[in-house]
């Protein structure tokens, strides 16, 4: 009997298997990496009945050409990326049915910069120090670390889901969104993130950090999962380089070219240039969403603001998994944090 | 080195000890033993800790610590004191100096005044620190490097720099743990693995690691 696979057809312009990344090795000049967008990667598995550290294919602009071979079940989230089955368009964050020898193929690019599909079981590639994600700077993952080719046959479990089962979990996913969602797709629009004081914000002049919360930058086409370049309004700092020190996804650094960098999962763990700012981690979906062209612009927030906004984002996406499970999320309307969260 | 470090903000799941903004010694051993601390004894909820030169990057998850918890763990200590250094013997990097391997040596011999010979026997004589690691996974920055062989970085950096490169670049050295561009200059080239997924740890080295090169020749590094 043959495996299992998804048949890759048409590889896309950059599209690669990612999870919730590897968390923790830091320290050895690994970022966690993952999904550009976790809430997206989260909720196309919830959306196919699998826990939200499985793999899925994580698809930028222009999207592959791909085949199933065996019946199961999928779910596309994220960006509009104009996805279709064998020609009939598929709507996105809502699971589906396929049957083998469907064929699923992306169009131009709707809204966005990243789609997710999840696959029921997960994809069933190779585990690297905890994870499944591909990561293309160290060598981990899928094909020793790359993108998706053409002939490649990601492996999959091939089981199917009742139809009752996705429409619960669709349901599900509508009724547990962060606070401010009005629905599961509404944040791949927005152009505005909420940003706190970063670390060397005294090393910029009053006047520039004025005008870094006030301008509207464009995404540079040199943006990857790394990180988002911003051109438009400069926001150079009064000195240029520090000493290295650490990163995390978020951070807006600028060089001396006063254009800022902001980070992805893919980012460096250390880096000697200021950082006026950082992205809350409940808006940082939004960054992974923001195409080339895009505008991005940043509104100043306290830090005790953002640090509740982020345990509120946490209780709720780790609240799907309890929902999934059939178990009763006791505090998941109580955004104070606690018991509920376990490190993923 | 500040008197007290400083807490710096990075956002809503991390946050910097500061021990000071410059490189210099009596920060790095602050560094080595609040980085020790967090990791022995640190709280729970603690998800990365990033060492550098002068300063320790914590990032936790904010449901499991608050920042405040944090903050607070970290009041009741005293990372200042010196730290007994383990006496555990240097890893040891064998290198090719010079050639194909280094292409900057004739360079930095240039730059230092030294012979080719000089810069490598000197190079090869101290034994360094890994203060951090960062850039590409695997790459550590070298404390330790005698004086008289810093050089500035290459004015324009290379497209391409070979996996297992030995360089310089300021009062640091390193080695390239995978090919990708850089600006360090090169004076030789190992054939170590520093970053190496199928093995267990899969970087060779960790902060605070001490590290000795030794010269090889060209046959010893193709066998």
């Amino acid at each position: 009997m043959s495996r299992t696979v998804i048949e890759v057809i048409a590889p896309g312009l950059s599209t690669t298997v990612q999870d919730l990344g590897r968390p923790g090795f830091a320290r050895y000049g690994l970022a966690p990496g993952g999904a550009a967008d976790d809430f997206a990667l989260r909720a196309a598995n919830l959306l196919v009945d699998n826990p939200p550290e499985a793999a899925a294919v994580e698809v930028t602009l222009l999207g592959p050409t791909l085949r199933f071979n065996s019946a199961t079940a999928i779910a596309v989230t994220g960006a509009d990326l104009a996805v279709s089955s064998d020609g009939r368009a598929l709507e996105g964050w809502r699971g589906r049915r396929v049957s083998a020898g469907q064929t699923l193929t992306f169009g131009r690019p709707v809204r966005g910069c990243r789609a997710y599909l999840a696959v029921h079981g997960g994809l069933e590639v190779s585990v690297s120090m905890g994870s499944r994600a591909s990561d293309l700077r160290a060598g981990l993952g899928w094909g020793g670390g790359r993108a998706l080719v053409a002939g490649d046959r990601l492996p999959v479990s091939g089981e199917n889901v009742p139809a009752g089962r996705l429409d619960a979990l669709a349901l599900g996913l509508e009724r547990l969104l962060p606070p401010g969602d009005r629905w599961p797709g509404e944040y791949v629009e927005r152009e505005t993130v909420g940003a706190s004081p970063g670390p060397q914000e005294d090393h910029f002049a009053p006047a520039v950090i004025d005008r870094f919360y006030t301008a509207r930058f464009t995404v540079g086409a040199a943006s990857d999962r790394m990180g988002l370049r911003l051109m438009g309004a400069t926001v150079p700092p009064l000195k240029p380089d520090i000493v290295s020190d650490g990163l995390v996804a978020g951070a807006v650094q600028v060089p001396e070219s006063g254009r800022p960098l902001c980070l992805l999962a893919g980012h460096q763990t250390t880096g000697g240039y200021p950082k006026i700012a950082v992205v809350g981690l409940a808006h940082q979906r939004v960054l992974g969403q923001r195409p080339p062209l895009a505008a991005l612009s940043f509104f100043r927030t306290a830090q005790a603001d953002l640090d509740a906004e982020a345990a509120a984002y946490l209780a709720v996406v780790r609240s799907w998994e309890s929902f999934r499970l059939g178990q009763t999320p006791s505090r998941v309307f109580s955004f104070s944090g606690g018991p509920l969260c376990r490190i993923e | 080195m500040y008197a007290r470090p400083r807490l710096l903000p990075l956002g809503d799941t991390a946050l910097t000890i500061e021990f000071g903004t410059d490189i210099e010694p009596a920060a790095q051993a602050a560094v080595r033993a609040c980085d020790r601390a967090l990791r022995e004894t640190g709280p729970s909820g603690v998800i990365e800790v990033i060492p550098t030169y002068r300063s320790v990057t914590v990032q936790f998850d904010p449901t499991v610590i608050s920042r405040r918890g944090l903050a607070a763990w970290l009041e009741g200590r005293d990372f200042s004191g010196v730290v007994a250094e383990e006496e555990r013997p240097p890893v040891v990097i064998p290198v090719v100096y010079g050639g194909t391997d280094g292409p900057d040596l004739a360079d930095v011999a240039v730059i230092t005044g030294l012979t080719p010979d000089e810069v490598i026997r000197r190079h090869a004589a101290a034994v360094y620190t890994v203060y951090m690691i960062g850039f590409l996974a695997g790459f550590p920055y070298l404390g330790g490097l005698p004086p008289e062989l810093a050089v500035p970085r290459l004015e324009t950096p290379r497209t391409k720099v070979p996996a297992g490169s030995v360089g310089l670049a300021g009062v640091q050295t390193g080695v390239y743990p995978a090919e990708s561009p850089g600006g360090w200059r090169l004076i030789g080239r190992t054939s170590v693995r520093l970053w190496d997924p199928t093995r267990d740890r899969p970087s060779l080295l960790e902060p605070g690691d001490r590290v000795r090169f030794e010269p090889i020749t060209r046959e010893e590094f193709d066998r």
